[in-house]
C-alpha cells in the first residue's frame, strides 16, 4: 500500500489512527479472507461518452474494503473520487473489471440496509423534518414506521441532534444538516459508509467537528468507513489513504 | 453584445424553457382571439337577423300638403331604397257595426290606406287572420269590440263629415302595430306610444275617396307616410350598422327640408341588437375567460417551474458582473421574444380557428380587430408576468428569503388572512339572490320600447364565484394537506404501505406546490364542464325554443277549408317520422277577445312535441294534460284570461267559436281546468287550449288545420319530403331549423356550436396540460429531491408511491373541486339567463360523453407522467444530484 501523503497532514492536531494496530486489537480488516470483504475491485474502469468524447473517469483501479477500515481516498477534483465511490456503492456499474462484494452477498446495485452512501451535496428531502429524514432509508428497507422512528431518535442523539428533530432542513446550519445525513447514514447501521466530500461545502472547524464525529460514533464498531476528500485536514483523521488523480488508484491494499 | 449571447444561449439551451412561456401565451392569445372572431361574427349575425326582422325599416312622415311623389324623388335619389309605399293613416271619432238588433260603437280610432302592393312589399306587418285580403280589412281587437265577421258592414264615423259604411273582407291581425302606428317625429323621452284600439285598412284609392276632404277640412287628422325598405348593405357591427342608418336617415332629413321627418325602425331595431351584441359577447367571455385564465395561469406555472434553475442564472450572472440592469434587459429580451412568438403563433391559431368557428364569414370587423388587439396586449404582459417580474423581483430580493416559504412554514399570503375567498363567495351570493328576487331579469326590455338594457352586474355573481371558488379550493387543498396528515397518510396507505405517513408529511410540506396543482386541475375540469354542460343546456333550449315557435320538428299548416289533418296518415308514414299529431287551429271569442283556439289530443301530443312543466300555470304539464283528456269539455286559458274572468277549476267559460254550417259563432260551453302559459306554435299573448274531438263535435268541423311530425333524423330532410306530401293542397311546411332563423336577435339564437367546440377543445387540452404538464415540471423542479431517494434506495414501487400520491392527490382534489365548480357555475348561469331562455330549461343537460373524454384526458397525463418519472429516475442514479 502506498501511503503517500504531504508532510503537514502529520501536524492535524486530530489523532491519527494506526490501522495496523486498530486491526491487531480488534482483529478486524483481515484481508487474508477474501469472503469476508466488504468490497474487492479488480482492475474496475468507468469511462464515459463515446470517440472523441470518450472520458475515462477510472482506469483499472484495485482496492479492497475489509470491515472497520477507515479509509480516505484522496485527489483533486475530476480525478474520479465520486467514480470510485458511485461503483463501491452499487449507485453505478463498472465498464470493465470485477467488482464484488463477497461479505455482502451475490446482489448487484443498491444496498441502502448494508452501504450506506454521504453525499457532497445537501442531500436532506427538504419537505421532510430531521427526524424523518434520518427514518427514510429504514422505511426505504422495510423497518416499522414506529421502529424506524425509534431508531432515528437514537441515531440522533448519538450525534447530539435530538433537539432538532422536528426541524426542516433549511432550518439548518450546513454542519447540523451534514451531522443529520451522516445519523441517517448510521442510522440503518450500515456495514459500510462510503462519504463523497462529506465535508466539501463546511468550513474548517466544522469539517473538523463532523469527521471526528462520524469516527467517534464509528468507534468499537467494525462499519467500515470509506472518505473521499481533497482537504489534507480530514484525510489526516483515517489511517489508511488512496491517493487518486486522473482517474488511477494509488492504493489498493 | 451580452444580451445577444445570452439570448443565443436560452434559445440553444434552454429553448424548452423558452417555448414552454411561447406555447402557453400562444394558447391564451388563440382562445381570446377565437373568442373574438366568433363575437364579431356572432354579433354581424344578430345584425343581420335583425335588419330581417324589422317589418319596415323606415316610416318617413310627410308634413301636411306635400306631393308625396316629390318626398319619393329624393328619397330615391338620397337613400336608393328597395320599396317605398304610400300610407294614409286618419284619424276618426269612431267606428260602429249592427249585428241583429244591437249597435256596437267604438272609440277613437284609426283608418289606415294601403297601397295593394304593400301586404307583398312588407309582409311583417299585417297577418290575415279570416276572410280576404282584398279589400277592406279590420283589425283582430276592432273586430271583436264590433262583433264583426268578413261579410259584415262598419260604419266609418269621419271627422267634420258624414259616416261611410264599408264591407269587411278581412280580420288581420297587426303583429307590429307599436311601430306601425308610431308618432314619428315624437320629442325624445316622450315614451312610447300605445297603439289604437279601433283600426280599419283600406285599397289606398277608397281612403282617399274618404279622407281626402278630411284633410282638406282637418289637415291634422289626416297623415301620410312613406314605408320605406332600404337597401341592406350595411356594416356587420351592430353599432356600426346603427350608426350608418341614423346617418342616412339624418341626410335625408336635410334633403326633404321640413317637408318630412323619418321614424327609424331601423336604426331602432340595432340600437337594441347593440345591448344584445354586448350581452352576447359579455356571455361569450364568461365562458372564454376562465379558459384565458387558465392560459395565463398554466403559463406561469410553466415559466415558475424553471423559476429556480432562472434564479441561480441570474446570480451567476450577477456574480461574474453583470448589473441589475443587465440581468433585466436579459430578461426583458427573453420575454420579448416569448411575448412575439406566443402572439404571432396565437394570432395565426385565432384566424384560422375563428373561420372555421364563425356562423358567418363576415372578414375583419372593428369588434374582431379590438378582440385580437386585446389578445396581443394580454399575451405581451403574460410574458412579462412570467418572465420579466420574477427577475426584477429577484434583483430585489435576497436568496434566504425564498426558504421558510418553500418549506410551508410561512405566514399565509395576504388574501387568506383577509379571507378574500369568503368575501368574493358572500358578494356572488348577494348577487345572485338580488338577481333572483327580480325574476332574473337580466335584459329589460320594457314593452313597447325597441332598445333594451342590460343588467351587467349580474355577471359579477360567476365571476366572483369562480375567483372565490378558485382561492376557496387552494384555501382547502393547502389548509388540509397542512392539517390532515394522519387521515391522508390513512388513505394512502394502500399506495404507499409503510411510507404513508413519510409521503403523507412530504405532501402536506410542499402543500403549496400540489395545491396549486389542485387548483389548476379544478380550473381545467370546471372550465370543461361548465362550458360543456351550460353549450349542451343552450342547445337543448335553443330546440325547445325552435320547438315551441315552429310546433315540432316539422310542422304542416293547412287552413279551416283545407286541413293537413286530412293527410295524416301519408304524412305519418314518411320515412324518419317518430310520431304524428293533429293540431286544431281556430280562433274563438273570449268575452270580446279574439283568441288563437288549439284543439288537440291531451295524451297524444306529448309524444310528437315535448310538454314542458314550464308551459302550464302548475308547473307539471303531465298533470294538467292529464286533467284535461278527462274533461272533453276543458280548457286551458292563459293567466292574464284566468285573471280576468276570475276562473277557479271548474268553473263555466262561455267561448264563441265558428260553426261549420253557417260560418257564424256561437257560443260552446267549456269548463276551465287550468292555465296554459306557453304553447307550440301558440302566440306569446293569450290562447286557450283544448280537446280537439270536443271542438270538432261542437263546431261541426272534424279537420286539423296543422300537422306536427317528430323526427329521428334531420327534420330539413323530412320537411323536404312533407312538402312533396302535401303538394297541391295549399299547406305549407316548416321545420325547426328555419324557425331557428326567425326567432329574432336574441341570444338563444345564437348557434354557439363553433365557438363552445373550440373552447371544448381548449378545455381538453387545458385540462391535459393543469394535469400532466404542471405535474411533469413539477417532478422535474424537484428531481434532485426524487434522485436521493433512489440513492437512498427507494425501490420502483416506493418511488411510485411518492409520485403517484402526488398525482393522485392532485387529481382526485382538482378532479373533485373542478366538478362541483363546474356544474354551479353553469347553474348559475342557466339560471341568470332564465329571462333569455323561452321557457327556461328545467333541468340542466349534461353531456356524459364529454365529460367521460374529460375524464379520460385529465386522468391519462398524470398516468403517463407519474409512470415515465418513475421510470426516469430509477435509472438517474446519482448523477442526478450533479446536474441541478
Amino acid at each position: 500500500m502506498s501511503e503517500a501523503f504531504e508532510p503537514n497532514l502529520t501536524r492535524a492536531a486530530a489523532p491519527a489512527v494506526d490501522q495496523a494496530r486498530a486491526d491487531e486489537v480488534t482483529g478486524r480488516g483481515n484481508r487474508d479472507h477474501p469472503e469476508h470483504l466488504l468490497a474487492d475491485a479488480e482492475n474496475i474502469g468507468r469511462t464515459y461518452g463515446e470517440g472523441a468524447r470518450r472520458v475515462i473517469a477510472l482506469d483499472h483501479a484495485t482496492c479492497q474494503i475489509a470491515p472497520g477500515d477507515r479509509i480516505a481516498i484522496i485527489g483533486p477534483s475530476g480525478s474520479g473520487k465520486s467514480t470510485l465511490l458511485q461503483l463501491l456503492a452499487g449507485l453505478d456499474t463498472p465498464s470493465s473489471g470485477v467488482l464484488r462484494w463477497p461479505a455482502l452477498g451475490p446482489q448487484t446495485g443498491l444496498r441502502p440496509a448494508q452501504i450506506a452512501v454521504i453525499f457532497q451535496q445537501h442531500s436532506l428531502l427538504e419537505p421532510l423534518s430531521v427526524v424523518e429524514n434520518v427514518a427514510l432509508p429504514l422505511l426505504l428497507y422495510g423497518v416499522a414506521p414506529s421502529l424506524a422512528r425509534v431508531r432515528a431518535l437514537a441515531a440522533l442523539e448519538r450525534l447530539d441532534l435530538a433537539a432538532l428533530c422536528d426541524r426542516l432542513p433549511d432550518e439548518l446550519s450546513g454542519g447540523q444538516a451534514q451531522r443529520v445525513t451522516v445519523a441517517r447514514a448510521l442510522a440503518g447501521s450500515p456495514r459500510l459508509i462510503l462519504a463523497d466530500e462529506p465535508t466539501g461545502q463546511l468550513d474548517h472547524a466544522t469539517a473538523e467537528r463532523v469527521i471526528t464525529l462520524l469516527l467517534q460514533v464509528l468507534s468499537g464498531t467494525d462499519t467500515a468507513l470509506v472518505v473521499s476528500t481533497h482537504d489534507p485536514a480530514v484525510a489526516v483523521h483515517m489511517p489508511r489513504r488512496w491517493q487518486i488523480h486522473d482517474g488511477i488508484l494509488e492504493a489498493g491494499n | 453584445m451580452l444580451v445577444l449571447l445570452w439570448l443565443r444561449g436560452t434559445i440553444a439551451h434552454r429553448s424548452p424553457r423558452l417555448l414552454g412561456v411561447a406555447a402557453g401565451i400562444a394558447l391564451t392569445v388563440a382562445l381570446l382571439g377565437a373568442i373574438g372572431a366568433f363575437v364579431g361574427s356572432s354579433s354581424a349575425s344578430m345584425t343581420r337577423r335583425a335588419i330581417a326582422g324589422v317589418p319596415v325599416d323606415w316610416q318617413v312622415k310627410l308634413a301636411p300638403g306635400v306631393d308625396p311623389a316629390g318626398v319619393r324623388a329624393i328619397l330615391d335619389r338620397v337613400a336608393h331604397p328597395d320599396a317605398a309605399e304610400i300610407v294614409g293613416y286618419a284619424g276618426v271619432s269612431g267606428l260602429s257595426a249592427t249585428t241583429g238588433t244591437t249597435v256596437q260603437t267604438t272609440g277613437a280610432g284609426r283608418v289606415v290606406g294601403l297601397s295593394p302592393q304593400y301586404t307583398q312589399q312588407f309582409p311583417g306587418e299585417l297577418r290575415l287572420l279570416v276572410g280576404s285580403s282584398d279589400g277592406v280589412l279590420i283589425a283582430q281587437q276592432t273586430a271583436a269590440n264590433l262583433h264583426v265577421a268578413p261579410g259584415d258592414s262598419v260604419a266609418v264615423q269621419r271627422d267634420g263629415l258624414p259616416p261611410v259604411s264599408v264591407q269587411v273582407s278581412g280580420v288581420v291581425d297587426l303583429p307590429n302595430a307599436d311601430s306601425f302606428f308610431q308618432s314619428v317625429g315624437a320629442p325624445p323621452g316622450s315614451g312610447p306610444q300605445v297603439p289604437p284600439d279601433n283600426v280599419l285598412l283600406l285599397p289606398l284609392d277608397r281612403w282617399h275617396q274618404l279622407f281626402d276632404p278630411q284633410a282638406a277640412a282637418h289637415p291634422n287628422s289626416v297623415q301620410t307616410q312613406l314605408h320605406v325598405w332600404l337597401p341592406h348593405n350595411l356594416p356587420a357591427d351592430p353599432g356600426a350598422a346603427f350608426t350608418a342608418v341614423q346617418q342616412r336617415a339624418r341626410s335625408l332629413e336635410a334633403a326633404l327640408a321640413g317637408n318630412g321627418q323619418v321614424g327609424d325602425n331601423l336604426a331602432a331595431r340595432l340600437s337594441g341588437v347593440q345591448a344584445d351584441a354586448l350581452y352576447a359577447q359579455l356571455l361569450f367571455l364568461f365562458l372564454g375567460l376562465p379558459g384565458a385564465i387558465l392560459g395565463v395561469l398554466l403559463t406561469l406555472a410553466v415559466a415558475g417551474a424553471g423559476a429556480d434553475r432562472r434564479r441561480r442564472e441570474q446570480a451567476l450572472l450577477r456574480t461574474r458582473g453583470a448589473s441589475a440592469a443587465q440581468a433585466l434587459r436579459i430578461a426583458g429580451v427573453e420575454a420579448t421574444v416569448a411575448a412575439v412568438a406566443g402572439v404571432a403563433v396565437g394570432l395565426a391559431l385565432a384566424v384560422v380557428v375563428g373561420r372555421a368557428i364563425a356562423p358567418l364569414d363576415v372578414g375583419v370587423t372593428r369588434t374582431v380587430i379590438i378582440w385580437r388587439l386585446g389578445a396581443s396586449i394580454a399575451g405581451l404582459l403574460l410574458a412579462l408576468a412570467a418572465v420579466l417580474y420574477p427577475a426584477w423581483r429577484q434583483t430585489r430580493r435576497l436568496a434566504w428569503q425564498t426558504g421558510h416559504a418553500a418549506a410551508g412554514r410561512g405566514a399565509p399570503p395576504l388574501w387568506q388572512q383577509l379571507y378574500l375567498d369568503g368575501i368574493l363567495l358572500g358578494i356572488a351570493a348577494v348577487i345572485f339572490w338580488l338577481t333572483a328576487r327580480s325574476g332574473y331579469q337580466v335584459v329589460l326590455a320594457p314593452e313597447g320600447v325597441a332598445g333594451s338594457s342590460v343588467a351587467y352586474q349580474t355577471f359579477l355573481a360567476p365571476v366572483c364565484f369562480w375567483f372565490g371558488v378558485a382561492l376557496f379550493t387552494l384555501r382547502i387543498s393547502s389548509g388540509g394537506l397542512a392539517r390532515g396528515r394522519r387521515p391522508l397518510g390513512r388513505l394512502l396507505q394502500p399506495l404507499a404501505h409503510g411510507l404513508a405517513d413519510t409521503v403523507a408529511a412530504f405532501l402536506g410540506r410542499q402543500r403549496l406546490l400540489v395545491s396549486r396543482g389542485v387548483v389548476l386541475v379544478a380550473l381545467a375540469v370546471a372550465f370543461a364542464i361548465s362550458t360543456a354542460v351550460f353549450n349542451t343546456t343552450y342547445n337543448a333550449q335553443a330546440r325547445v325554443d325552435a320547438q315551441l315557435t315552429n310546433g315540432a320538428d316539422v310542422a304542416v299548416t293547412g287552413s279551416t277549408t283545407s286541413p293537413a289533418g286530412a293527410r295524416l296518415e301519408q304524412l305519418s308514414a314518411l320515412p324518419g317520422v317518430v310520431s304524428a299529431a293533429p293540431l286544431q287551429h281556430r280562433f274563438a271569442y273570449v268575452g270580446t277577445d279574439l283568441q288563437d283556439l288549439y284543439g288537440i289530443d291531451p295524451l297524444r301530443i306529448g309524444s310528437t312535441t315535448p310538454m314542458a312543466n314550464a308551459f302550464f300555470g302548475n308547473g307539471n304539464a303531465r298533470s294538467t294534460l292529464a286533467a284535461l283528456a278527462a274533461r272533453p269539455d276543458g280548457v286551458l286559458v292563459s293567466a292574464e284570461t284566468a285573471k280576468d274572468f276570475q276562473l277557479q277549476p271548474g268553473d263555466q267559460l262561455q267561448l264563441r267559436l265558428q260553426g261549420g254550417q253557417d260560418h257564424q259563432y256561437h257560443v260552446v260551453t267549456f269548463h276551465f281546468v287550468g292555465i296554459v302559459r306557453e304553447f307550440p306554435t301558440a302566440p306569446k299573448d293569450s290562447f286557450l287550449v283544448t280537446n280537439a274531438d270536443y271542438v270538432a263535435q261542437q263546431t261541426g268541423i272534424a279537420g286539423a288545420e296543422v300537422v306536427l311530425l317528430r323526427t329521428s333524423g334531420n327534420p330539413a330532410a323530412l320537411a323536404g319530403r312533407a312538402r312533396v306530401a302535401v303538394q297541391g293542397t295549399g299547406s305549407t311546411v316548416s321545420d325547426i331549423g328555419a324557425a331557428r332563423q326567425q326567432i329574432g336577435s336574441s341570444l338563444t339564437a345564437v348557434n354557439l356550436q363553433g365557438l363552445t367546440q373550440v373552447e371544448l377543445a381548449f378545455a381538453l387540452l387545458m385540462g391535459a396540460g393543469a394535469t400532466g404538464l404542471v405535474l411533469a415540471l413539477g417532478l422535474l423542479e424537484r428531481r434532485r429531491m426524487f434522485t436521493v431517494l433512489v440513492a437512498l434506495g427507494a425501490k420502483s414501487g416506493q418511488l411510485g408511491a411518492f409520485l403517484w400520491s402526488e398525482g393522485l392527490v392532485i387529481l382526485l382534489g382538482g378532479g373533485v373541486a373542478g366538478t362541483l365548480l363546474g356544474f354551479a357555475v353553469a347553474q348559475m348561469l342557466v339560471r341568470l339567463l332564465t329571462g333569455v331562455f323561452d321557457p327556461p330549461p328545467q333541468a340542466l343537460s349534461v353531456p356524459w360523453q364529454y365529460l367521460l373524454a374529460v375524464l379520460l384526458v385529465v386522468a391519462a397525463p398524470t398516468a403517463i407522467v407519474v409512470l415515465s418519472a418513475r421510470r426516469l429516475l430509477s435509472r438517474a442514479g446519482i448523477e442526478g444530484l450533479r446536474g441541478t
